[in-house]
């Protein structure tokens, strides 16, 4: 994003309200490197996140997606990974995602109750998804850049590819035509 | 200066065709020097145990370095967060190419050069290909056919070990195959379909690799990691490190490319057809909701490069004879993917190897008869 671009929005909406300098500095210096020793997400920010995260990818009998480090990735993969289109969308994403809350149930996403909770993505995805099939090279929207997130850091992580999925230790072997039923009796070992 | 070293032979690069020229040169008992330019590939830099998790952004390439580094290169499949070190940097090994026309140059620089991280298919030409120029009137005739280079196809696949299934196909034909990986239940119910929707004419068949479903001449066989890009320490896949190198190493720099090189109507008219006939044939075996489409990917990007100093029997129209020879230096020998003549919907390595296993035993024979 061009800085003359950026200063159009700042001078015309309300969007950035509540962003840190760091985020700002982040949207004005494309290509500059942040560190990642800085937080980035602010504290209410990094909350809806959690959120958002625990909701996608819960704590069952295995760990959910808070508990293996996919809050610290996702902002990571924001703050450094993205490129500046990618990160003022989720960012910009992430305020009206608060502020869309703040409006339907008087309090921040965090401490809604769940119902509202799953009421409230289940809003955003199906505004995603409608936006996505009307036009499927459109850019991605912020409920499916932050599942994906999700969804990546939960499953490149030890506890979501060795727990989570039939994770077979090297040597592995192949064979082409097993019986699914013999593959779940023996956890993948043959 | 240290003393100076006379050799035989000199073969410049080490990557599949180099590995196999340096081999059967030693082997028939030549001073062998290889001229690599790039480094090393040390057990070290073979990362295929290296887990997602074990990275910075879990597999994802940092986007402002490689734009940087590898905007071309990162464009290959193969090239992730794990290989990238194979291949060449974009920014230090530059080449252009003509106005308005666009090449992928995809190029690994090491001991090994792109048999580190190459996808291992090998398919036999049959006279088809060998025969394709001449029918079609495109280019210049081969100068071989399918018998001058058969049992050198014979011979290099005894020595990598290429795992297949035997089809008597005349398009295909058979190679030495270690024992087949196996369709799996899919793609047999696929087989079965098709082979009976085109009464024959058509087959689906496991894919012919060069992987070793057993121990073969001293490696291990394949453990199926599934990450091979990435580097083999059993050396289950062949490479030139793996198999072929006696290793022997130094550096040469190279004058910058410009690279003219075109689709025509004919290759656009093709890759059309071609997604004509998959969608047809996904049909045909039961699949619904097919949907096709075509990738215009730049020429260069499936790194099958070849031509430029093609073989004829004729010096008046190419570069090389039959035997890989150059018609104006009788002492250099081109093996690689520049003496082809034409190319075909096979991947070519198999055939550079044989190639390149075929001219170096004519030119060991040639000097022997002291007419080299
Ligand atoms: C991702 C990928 C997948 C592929 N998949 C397949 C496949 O499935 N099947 C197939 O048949 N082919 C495949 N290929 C293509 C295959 O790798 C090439 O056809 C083959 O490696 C060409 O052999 P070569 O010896 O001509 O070149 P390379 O293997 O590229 O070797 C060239 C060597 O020369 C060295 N060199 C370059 N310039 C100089 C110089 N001036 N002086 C000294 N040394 C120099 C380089 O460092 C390198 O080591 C693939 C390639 C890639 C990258
Ligand atoms: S050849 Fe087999 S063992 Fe080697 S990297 Fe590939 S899958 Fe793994």
């Amino acid at each position: 994003m061009d800085r003359r671009h950026l200063l159009k929005l700042l001078g015309t909406a309300t969007a950035f309200a509540g962003w840190t300098p760091l985020q700002l500095e982040a949207l004005l210096k494309p290509g500059g490197t942040r560190s990642i020793d800085v937080a980035f997400f602010t504290d209410a920010q990094r909350e809806a996140v959690t959120a958002f995260c625990d909701l996608i990818i819960p704590t069952t009998d295995t760990p959910g997606a808070v508990e293996t480090g996919v809050v610290e990735y996702i902002e990571l993969m924001v703050s450094e990974w993205f490129d500046d289109g990618e990160r003022e969308r989720f960012m910009r994403g992430l305020t009206h995602f608060e502020e869309h809350t703040q409006s339907m149930t008087g309090t921040s996403f965090a401490l809604a109750p769940e119902v509202r909770q799953v009421a409230i993505l289940k809003g955003l995805e199906a505004e995603a998804n409608s936006l996505r099939d009307a036009d499927p090279d459109a850019e991605e929207e912020f409920f499916h850049q932050a599942r994906g997130l999700v969804l990546h850091g939960y499953y490149t992580s030890e506890v979501g590819m060795k727990d989570e999925q039939m994770f077979i230790e090297r040597p592995m072997f192949y064979e082409g035509d097993v019986p699914l039923i013999e593959l779940i009796r023996t956890g993948g070992d043959r | 200066m240290g003393k100076r070293e006379e050799y035989d032979a000199i073969v410049v690069g080490s990557g599949m065709s180099g590995g196999w020229a340096a081999k059967e040169i030693t082997e028939r008992g030549l001073r062998t020097i290889v001229l690599e330019a790039g480094g090393l590939v040390t057990p070290d830099d073979y990362v295929m145990d290296v887990y997602p998790w074990d990275l910075k952004y879990r597999g994802r390439r940092e986007r402002a370095v490689q734009s940087l580094q590898r905007p071309i290169q990162s464009t290959c499949y193969a090239c992730d967060a794990w290989s990238e070190k194979f291949f060449v940097r974009d920014d230090e090994n530059p080449y252009t190419t003509a106005e308005g026309t666009d090449f992928s140059w995809i190029r690994g620089r090491q001991v090994g050069g792109r048999s580190i991280m190459w996808g291992r298919h090998v398919y036999r030409w049959s006279d088809l290909d060998f025969e394709a120029s001449l029918k079609d009137g495109h280019g210049v005739d081969w100068p071989i056919r399918y018998a001058d280079i058969e049992p050198w196809y014979d011979h290099v696949e005894r020595f990598i070990g290429v795992t297949g299934q035997a089809e008597g196909l005349a398009q295909l034909p058979d190679m030495q195959f270690l024992p087949p990986m196996t369709l799996n239940c899919q793609e047999q119910v696929a087989r079965d379909r098709l082979t009976q929707a085109y009464g024959g004419e058509r087959l689906i068949t496991i894919g012919r690799c060069a992987v070793l479903t057993q121990p073969h001449n001293g490696r291990a066989a394949c453990h199926y990691c599934g990450t091979c890009e990435r580097g083999c320490s059993t050396h289950s896949y062949f490479s030139s490190l793996a198999a072929t190198l006696p290793a022997v190493v130094d550096k040469w720099g190279i004058p910058a490319l410009r690279i003219h090189c075109e689709w025509s109507d004919n290759e656009r008219k093709m890759l059309q057809e071609m997604s004509v006939q998959a969608a047809e044939m996904l049909d045909a075996v039961g699949a619904r909701d097919v949907v096709s489409f075509v990738e215009d990917n730049p020429p260069g990007l499936t790194i099958h490069e070849m031509g430029t100093a093609r073989m004829a029997s004729d010096s008046e129209t190419s570069v090389l004879n039959g035997w890989n020879q150059a018609w104006d230096v009788p002492n250099l020998f081109m093996t690689d993917g520049a003496c082809m003549a034409s190319s075909a919907n096979q991947n070519p390595s198999i055939t550079y190897m044989a190639l390149t296993a075929r001219a170096v035993n004519h030119a060991v024979d040639l000097m022997d008869r002291g007419e080299l």
